[in-house]
Protein backbone atom coordinates (compact mmCIF):
# COMPACT_ATOMS: atom_id res chain seq x y z
CA UNK A 1 0.00 0.00 0.00
CA UNK A 2 1.88 3.01 -1.26
CA UNK A 3 5.64 3.18 -0.85
CA UNK A 4 7.74 2.48 2.28
CA UNK A 5 8.48 5.51 4.45
CA UNK A 6 6.09 7.72 2.50
CA UNK A 7 3.36 8.45 5.04
CA UNK A 8 1.72 11.17 2.95
CA UNK A 9 1.28 8.88 -0.02
CA UNK A 10 0.14 5.99 2.21
CA UNK A 11 -2.45 8.25 3.80
CA UNK A 12 -3.81 9.30 0.39
CA UNK A 13 -4.05 5.65 -0.69
CA UNK A 14 -5.88 4.80 2.51
CA UNK A 15 -8.28 7.73 2.28
CA UNK A 16 -9.03 6.89 -1.35
CA UNK A 17 -9.74 3.28 -0.40
CA UNK A 18 -11.92 4.12 2.57
CA UNK A 19 -13.71 6.71 0.42
CA UNK A 20 -15.06 3.87 -1.68
CA UNK A 21 -17.05 2.66 1.33
CA UNK A 22 -19.55 5.47 1.02
CA UNK A 23 -20.05 5.16 -2.72
CA UNK A 24 -23.49 3.99 -3.76
CA UNK A 25 -22.76 3.26 -7.44
CA UNK A 26 -21.48 -0.20 -6.56
CA UNK A 27 -19.60 -2.30 -7.37
CA UNK A 28 -16.70 0.07 -7.92
CA UNK A 29 -13.22 -0.53 -9.23
CA UNK A 30 -11.15 2.63 -9.23
CA UNK A 31 -7.65 3.41 -10.37
CA UNK A 32 -5.57 5.29 -7.83
CA UNK A 33 -4.25 8.26 -9.78
CA UNK A 34 -1.57 10.09 -7.87
CA UNK A 35 1.27 11.87 -9.64
CA UNK A 36 3.42 11.72 -6.51
CA UNK A 37 3.18 7.94 -6.42
CA UNK A 38 5.08 7.45 -9.68
CA UNK A 39 7.47 10.24 -8.74
CA UNK A 40 8.36 8.58 -5.42
CA UNK A 41 8.99 5.26 -7.16
CA UNK A 42 11.02 6.76 -9.98
CA UNK A 43 13.25 8.88 -7.78
CA UNK A 44 14.61 5.74 -6.10
CA UNK A 45 18.30 5.41 -6.97
CA UNK A 46 19.91 2.18 -8.12
CA UNK A 47 20.92 -0.20 -5.37
CA UNK A 48 24.28 -1.90 -4.97
CA UNK A 49 25.67 -4.20 -2.28
CA UNK A 50 27.12 -2.19 0.62
CA UNK A 51 30.22 -4.43 0.90
CA UNK A 52 32.29 -6.56 -1.46
CA UNK A 53 31.49 -10.22 -0.88
CA UNK A 54 33.78 -13.15 -1.79
CA UNK A 55 33.31 -14.01 -5.49
CA UNK A 56 31.65 -17.24 -6.59
CA UNK A 57 35.01 -18.59 -7.78
CA UNK A 58 36.17 -18.72 -4.16
CA UNK A 59 33.33 -21.02 -3.04
CA UNK A 60 33.71 -24.73 -2.53
CA UNK A 61 30.95 -27.19 -3.44
CA UNK A 62 29.25 -26.53 -0.09
CA UNK A 63 29.64 -22.77 0.35
CA UNK A 64 29.51 -22.85 4.17
CA UNK A 65 32.81 -21.01 4.62
CA UNK A 66 31.76 -18.37 2.12
CA UNK A 67 28.44 -18.08 3.96
CA UNK A 68 30.21 -17.51 7.28
CA UNK A 69 32.46 -14.93 5.63
CA UNK A 70 29.48 -13.12 4.11
CA UNK A 71 27.73 -13.00 7.47
CA UNK A 72 30.77 -11.47 9.14
CA UNK A 73 31.08 -8.87 6.36
CA UNK A 74 27.40 -7.94 6.36
CA UNK A 75 26.96 -7.91 10.13
CA UNK A 76 27.91 -4.21 10.59
CA UNK A 77 25.53 -3.24 7.77
CA UNK A 78 22.65 -5.03 9.41
CA UNK A 79 23.41 -3.54 12.82
CA UNK A 80 23.51 -0.06 11.29
CA UNK A 81 20.33 -0.59 9.29
CA UNK A 82 18.42 -1.88 12.31
CA UNK A 83 19.64 1.08 14.36
CA UNK A 84 18.45 3.40 11.58
CA UNK A 85 15.00 1.82 11.18
CA UNK A 86 14.54 0.91 14.84
CA UNK A 87 13.06 -2.46 13.99
CA UNK A 88 13.77 -5.96 12.75
CA UNK A 89 11.51 -8.70 11.43
CA UNK A 90 14.20 -11.34 11.88
CA UNK A 91 13.61 -14.11 14.42
CA UNK A 92 10.76 -16.39 13.31
CA UNK A 93 13.00 -19.46 13.66
CA UNK A 94 14.11 -18.62 17.19
CA UNK A 95 17.74 -19.09 16.12
CA UNK A 96 20.54 -16.56 15.76
CA UNK A 97 22.19 -16.11 12.38
CA UNK A 98 25.16 -18.37 13.18
CA UNK A 99 22.87 -21.15 14.41
CA UNK A 100 20.83 -20.81 11.22
CA UNK A 101 23.91 -21.11 8.99
CA UNK A 102 25.12 -24.11 10.97
CA UNK A 103 21.69 -25.81 10.98
CA UNK A 104 21.12 -25.48 7.23
CA UNK A 105 24.70 -26.40 6.45
CA UNK A 106 24.56 -29.57 8.53
CA UNK A 107 21.33 -30.61 6.77
CA UNK A 108 22.94 -30.09 3.36
CA UNK A 109 26.12 -31.90 4.36
CA UNK A 110 23.97 -34.73 5.75
CA UNK A 111 25.78 -34.52 9.05
CA UNK A 112 24.33 -35.87 12.25
CA UNK A 113 22.81 -32.73 13.67
CA UNK A 114 21.17 -31.60 16.83
CA UNK A 115 17.87 -30.31 15.54
CA UNK A 116 16.69 -27.07 17.15
CA UNK A 117 13.03 -26.29 17.79
CA UNK A 118 11.77 -29.59 19.16
CA UNK A 119 8.16 -28.41 19.02
CA UNK A 120 8.35 -27.97 15.23
CA UNK A 121 8.84 -30.43 12.39
CA UNK A 122 12.12 -30.52 10.48
CA UNK A 123 10.38 -28.98 7.44
CA UNK A 124 9.05 -26.14 9.58
CA UNK A 125 12.44 -25.44 11.14
CA UNK A 126 14.19 -25.45 7.77
CA UNK A 127 11.54 -23.15 6.28
CA UNK A 128 11.70 -20.65 9.17
CA UNK A 129 15.51 -20.78 9.20
CA UNK A 130 15.57 -20.12 5.43
CA UNK A 131 13.12 -17.23 5.81
CA UNK A 132 15.23 -15.74 8.60
CA UNK A 133 18.42 -16.08 6.54
CA UNK A 134 16.78 -14.12 3.70
CA UNK A 135 15.43 -11.47 6.08
CA UNK A 136 18.85 -11.06 7.70
CA UNK A 137 20.54 -10.48 4.33
CA UNK A 138 17.81 -8.14 3.11
CA UNK A 139 18.04 -6.10 6.30
CA UNK A 140 21.81 -5.80 5.86
CA UNK A 141 21.46 -4.94 2.18
CA UNK A 142 18.79 -2.32 2.89
CA UNK A 143 21.37 -0.10 4.58
CA UNK A 144 22.32 1.13 1.13
CA UNK A 145 20.07 3.96 -0.09
CA UNK A 146 17.89 3.21 -3.07
CA UNK A 147 16.64 -0.19 -2.01
CA UNK A 148 15.00 -1.84 -5.01
CA UNK A 149 13.52 -5.23 -4.29
CA UNK A 150 14.21 -6.69 -7.73
CA UNK A 151 17.89 -5.83 -7.53
CA UNK A 152 18.27 -7.14 -3.99
CA UNK A 153 16.53 -10.39 -4.95
CA UNK A 154 18.82 -10.88 -7.95
CA UNK A 155 21.84 -10.12 -5.80
CA UNK A 156 20.75 -12.56 -3.10
CA UNK A 157 19.90 -15.49 -5.39
CA UNK A 158 22.58 -15.03 -8.04
CA UNK A 159 25.57 -13.60 -6.20
CA UNK A 160 25.58 -14.66 -2.55
CA UNK A 161 26.67 -17.88 -0.87
CA UNK A 162 23.50 -17.62 1.21
CA UNK A 163 21.37 -17.81 -1.95
CA UNK A 164 23.44 -20.71 -3.21
CA UNK A 165 23.01 -22.47 0.14
CA UNK A 166 19.22 -22.13 -0.05
CA UNK A 167 19.20 -23.40 -3.63
CA UNK A 168 21.06 -26.49 -2.40
CA UNK A 169 18.68 -26.81 0.53
CA UNK A 170 15.60 -26.63 -1.73
CA UNK A 171 17.11 -29.16 -4.10
CA UNK A 172 17.70 -31.67 -1.30
CA UNK A 173 14.30 -31.11 0.31
CA UNK A 174 12.55 -31.66 -3.02
CA UNK A 175 14.17 -35.10 -3.28
CA UNK A 176 13.19 -36.14 0.24
CA UNK A 177 10.85 -39.06 0.89
CA UNK A 178 9.13 -37.04 3.59
CA UNK A 179 6.07 -35.29 2.13
CA UNK A 180 6.28 -32.11 4.22
CA UNK A 181 9.95 -31.66 3.32
CA UNK A 182 9.19 -32.19 -0.37
CA UNK A 183 6.31 -29.67 -0.42
CA UNK A 184 8.29 -27.08 1.52
CA UNK A 185 11.39 -27.58 -0.61
CA UNK A 186 9.41 -27.29 -3.83
CA UNK A 187 7.34 -24.21 -2.96
CA UNK A 188 8.58 -22.67 0.24
CA UNK A 189 12.26 -21.82 -0.14
CA UNK A 190 13.05 -20.43 -3.60
CA UNK A 191 10.76 -17.92 -5.38
CA UNK A 192 9.20 -18.89 -8.71
CA UNK A 193 11.43 -16.45 -10.58
CA UNK A 194 14.61 -18.12 -9.35
CA UNK A 195 13.56 -21.78 -9.41
CA UNK A 196 15.54 -22.31 -12.62
CA UNK A 197 18.74 -21.78 -10.62
CA UNK A 198 18.14 -25.01 -8.70
CA UNK A 199 19.21 -26.93 -11.79
CA UNK A 200 22.61 -25.26 -11.46
CA UNK A 201 23.29 -26.69 -7.99
CA UNK A 202 22.18 -30.16 -9.08
CA UNK A 203 25.01 -30.31 -11.63
CA UNK B 1 -3.12 -3.13 -5.86
CA UNK B 2 -0.10 -3.53 -8.06
CA UNK B 3 -0.57 -3.79 -11.83
CA UNK B 4 0.27 -7.05 -13.57
CA UNK B 5 2.74 -5.30 -15.83
CA UNK B 6 4.72 -4.18 -12.78
CA UNK B 7 5.44 -7.66 -11.40
CA UNK B 8 7.64 -10.48 -12.76
CA UNK B 9 6.10 -12.25 -15.75
CA UNK B 10 5.88 -15.66 -14.04
CA UNK B 11 3.98 -14.13 -11.13
CA UNK B 12 1.71 -12.20 -13.49
CA UNK B 13 0.97 -15.38 -15.44
CA UNK B 14 0.17 -17.21 -12.21
CA UNK B 15 -2.36 -14.51 -11.28
CA UNK B 16 -3.91 -14.43 -14.77
CA UNK B 17 -4.63 -18.15 -14.43
CA UNK B 18 -6.60 -17.65 -11.19
CA UNK B 19 -10.29 -18.39 -11.40
CA UNK B 20 -12.38 -15.23 -11.13
CA UNK B 21 -16.00 -16.17 -10.57
CA UNK B 22 -18.82 -13.99 -11.84
CA UNK B 23 -21.46 -13.26 -9.22
CA UNK B 24 -25.16 -13.08 -9.99
CA UNK B 25 -25.88 -10.31 -7.53
CA UNK B 26 -24.27 -7.23 -6.04
CA UNK B 27 -24.15 -7.87 -2.28
CA UNK B 28 -23.19 -4.33 -1.36
CA UNK B 29 -24.86 -2.28 1.33
CA UNK B 30 -24.56 1.34 2.27
CA UNK B 31 -23.35 2.39 5.71
CA UNK B 32 -22.69 5.44 7.84
CA UNK B 33 -20.31 8.23 6.94
CA UNK B 34 -16.60 7.55 7.44
CA UNK B 35 -16.54 9.81 10.51
CA UNK B 36 -18.89 7.33 12.17
CA UNK B 37 -17.14 4.17 11.15
CA UNK B 38 -15.30 1.81 13.47
CA UNK B 39 -12.49 0.35 11.38
CA UNK B 40 -10.20 -2.67 11.68
CA UNK B 41 -7.57 -4.16 9.41
CA UNK B 42 -7.75 -7.70 8.13
CA UNK B 43 -4.50 -8.67 6.46
CA UNK B 44 -3.67 -11.82 4.51
CA UNK B 45 0.07 -11.17 4.74
CA UNK B 46 0.68 -13.85 7.38
CA UNK B 47 1.51 -11.27 10.04
CA UNK B 48 1.44 -11.96 13.76
CA UNK B 49 2.95 -11.01 17.07
CA UNK B 50 6.42 -12.39 17.59
CA UNK B 51 5.22 -14.72 20.37
CA UNK B 52 2.31 -16.14 18.34
CA UNK B 53 2.41 -19.41 16.46
CA UNK B 54 4.00 -19.11 13.02
CA UNK B 55 1.90 -19.72 9.91
CA UNK B 56 2.93 -22.80 7.93
CA UNK B 57 1.65 -24.44 4.75
CA UNK B 58 -2.18 -24.66 4.60
CA UNK B 59 -2.97 -22.83 7.80
CA UNK B 60 -6.58 -21.62 7.72
CA UNK B 61 -6.42 -20.09 11.18
CA UNK B 62 -6.17 -16.45 12.11
CA UNK B 63 -4.03 -14.47 14.51
CA UNK B 64 -5.26 -11.59 16.66
CA UNK B 65 -3.34 -8.32 16.59
CA UNK B 66 -4.30 -5.98 19.45
CA UNK B 67 -5.23 -2.45 18.42
CA UNK B 68 -2.61 -0.94 20.71
CA UNK B 69 0.23 -3.13 19.46
CA UNK B 70 3.72 -1.76 18.97
CA UNK B 71 4.27 -2.39 15.25
CA UNK B 72 7.85 -3.46 15.97
CA UNK B 73 6.42 -6.60 17.59
CA UNK B 74 4.96 -7.88 14.32
CA UNK B 75 6.68 -10.49 12.14
CA UNK B 76 5.63 -12.28 8.95
CA UNK B 77 5.53 -16.04 8.33
CA UNK B 78 3.50 -16.15 5.14
CA UNK B 79 4.33 -19.49 3.57
CA UNK B 80 4.67 -18.18 0.01
CA UNK B 81 8.07 -17.00 -1.14
CA UNK B 82 6.67 -15.55 -4.36
CA UNK B 83 6.01 -12.02 -3.34
CA UNK B 84 8.18 -9.10 -2.47
CA UNK B 85 8.81 -8.59 1.26
CA UNK B 86 11.28 -5.76 1.09
CA UNK B 87 8.58 -3.12 1.48
CA UNK B 88 7.29 -4.81 4.63
CA UNK B 89 10.81 -5.03 6.01
CA UNK B 90 11.35 -1.32 5.46
CA UNK B 91 7.96 -0.07 6.62
CA UNK B 92 5.18 -2.28 7.93
CA UNK B 93 2.57 0.30 6.91
CA UNK B 94 2.74 -0.89 3.30
CA UNK B 95 0.98 -4.10 4.36
CA UNK B 96 -0.50 -3.16 7.73
CA UNK B 97 -1.24 0.58 7.70
CA UNK B 98 -2.05 0.96 11.39
CA UNK B 99 -0.01 4.15 11.83
CA UNK B 100 -1.97 5.76 9.01
CA UNK B 101 -5.26 4.53 10.45
CA UNK B 102 -4.34 6.01 13.84
CA UNK B 103 -3.67 9.34 12.12
CA UNK B 104 -7.08 9.26 10.45
CA UNK B 105 -8.68 8.54 13.81
CA UNK B 106 -6.76 11.38 15.49
CA UNK B 107 -7.96 13.84 12.85
CA UNK B 108 -11.53 12.61 13.03
CA UNK B 109 -11.65 11.31 9.46
CA UNK B 110 -12.78 7.93 10.79
CA UNK B 111 -14.77 7.37 13.95
CA UNK B 112 -12.60 4.87 15.80
CA UNK B 113 -10.34 1.85 15.48
CA UNK B 114 -11.49 -1.57 16.66
CA UNK B 115 -9.96 -3.31 19.66
CA UNK B 116 -8.37 -6.01 17.55
CA UNK B 117 -7.14 -6.53 14.01
CA UNK B 118 -6.89 -9.94 12.38
CA UNK B 119 -4.34 -11.68 10.22
CA UNK B 120 -4.62 -14.67 7.92
CA UNK B 121 -2.15 -16.36 5.64
CA UNK B 122 -3.59 -15.96 2.19
CA UNK B 123 -2.20 -18.96 0.36
CA UNK B 124 -2.77 -22.64 -0.10
CA UNK B 125 -6.50 -22.83 0.56
CA UNK B 126 -9.71 -22.60 -1.45
CA UNK B 127 -12.63 -20.29 -0.58
CA UNK B 128 -14.79 -23.02 0.96
CA UNK B 129 -11.88 -24.10 3.19
CA UNK B 130 -11.47 -20.63 4.69
CA UNK B 131 -15.19 -19.90 5.06
CA UNK B 132 -15.52 -21.19 8.67
CA UNK B 133 -12.68 -18.88 9.71
CA UNK B 134 -14.35 -15.94 7.96
CA UNK B 135 -17.67 -16.70 9.67
CA UNK B 136 -15.93 -16.72 13.04
CA UNK B 137 -14.17 -13.45 12.29
CA UNK B 138 -17.45 -11.85 11.22
CA UNK B 139 -18.86 -12.70 14.66
CA UNK B 140 -15.87 -11.15 16.41
CA UNK B 141 -16.17 -7.97 14.35
CA UNK B 142 -19.86 -7.71 15.16
CA UNK B 143 -19.14 -8.06 18.90
CA UNK B 144 -16.73 -5.11 18.64
CA UNK B 145 -19.29 -3.00 16.71
CA UNK B 146 -16.99 -2.80 13.71
CA UNK B 147 -18.67 -1.45 10.59
CA UNK B 148 -15.73 -1.02 8.22
CA UNK B 149 -12.95 -3.46 7.39
CA UNK B 150 -9.80 -2.62 5.55
CA UNK B 151 -8.90 -5.80 3.69
CA UNK B 152 -5.19 -5.66 2.87
CA UNK B 153 -3.92 -8.49 0.68
CA UNK B 154 -0.33 -9.06 -0.42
Amino acid sequence: MGVPDSPGLQRRVLEAGLGLLVRTDVPVLENFLDQDCRAVIEKTVRWSCPVNLPPRTSWTKYPSKALAKEISLLLPCRVSNNAKTGRTVFGVSGLDIHEIASFIDSFIADEKMTRPGKDKSLAQMLKFAADDLKVWYYEAASLQPGTISKEISEWFWCETAAGETLLQLASLMEMSNEKQLTITGTKGIVPRDFQHLIARVKD
Amino acid sequence: MVRLKDIPELDAQHLREKECPVFDNKPFISGPALEDRRVVIITTAGLHRREDKNFFLQDTGYRVIPGDIDLNDIVMTHTSVNYDRTGFQQDINVVFPLDRLRELEATGKIGSIGRFHYSLMGAGWLPHEIKPTCDELAGLLREDNVNAVLLVPV
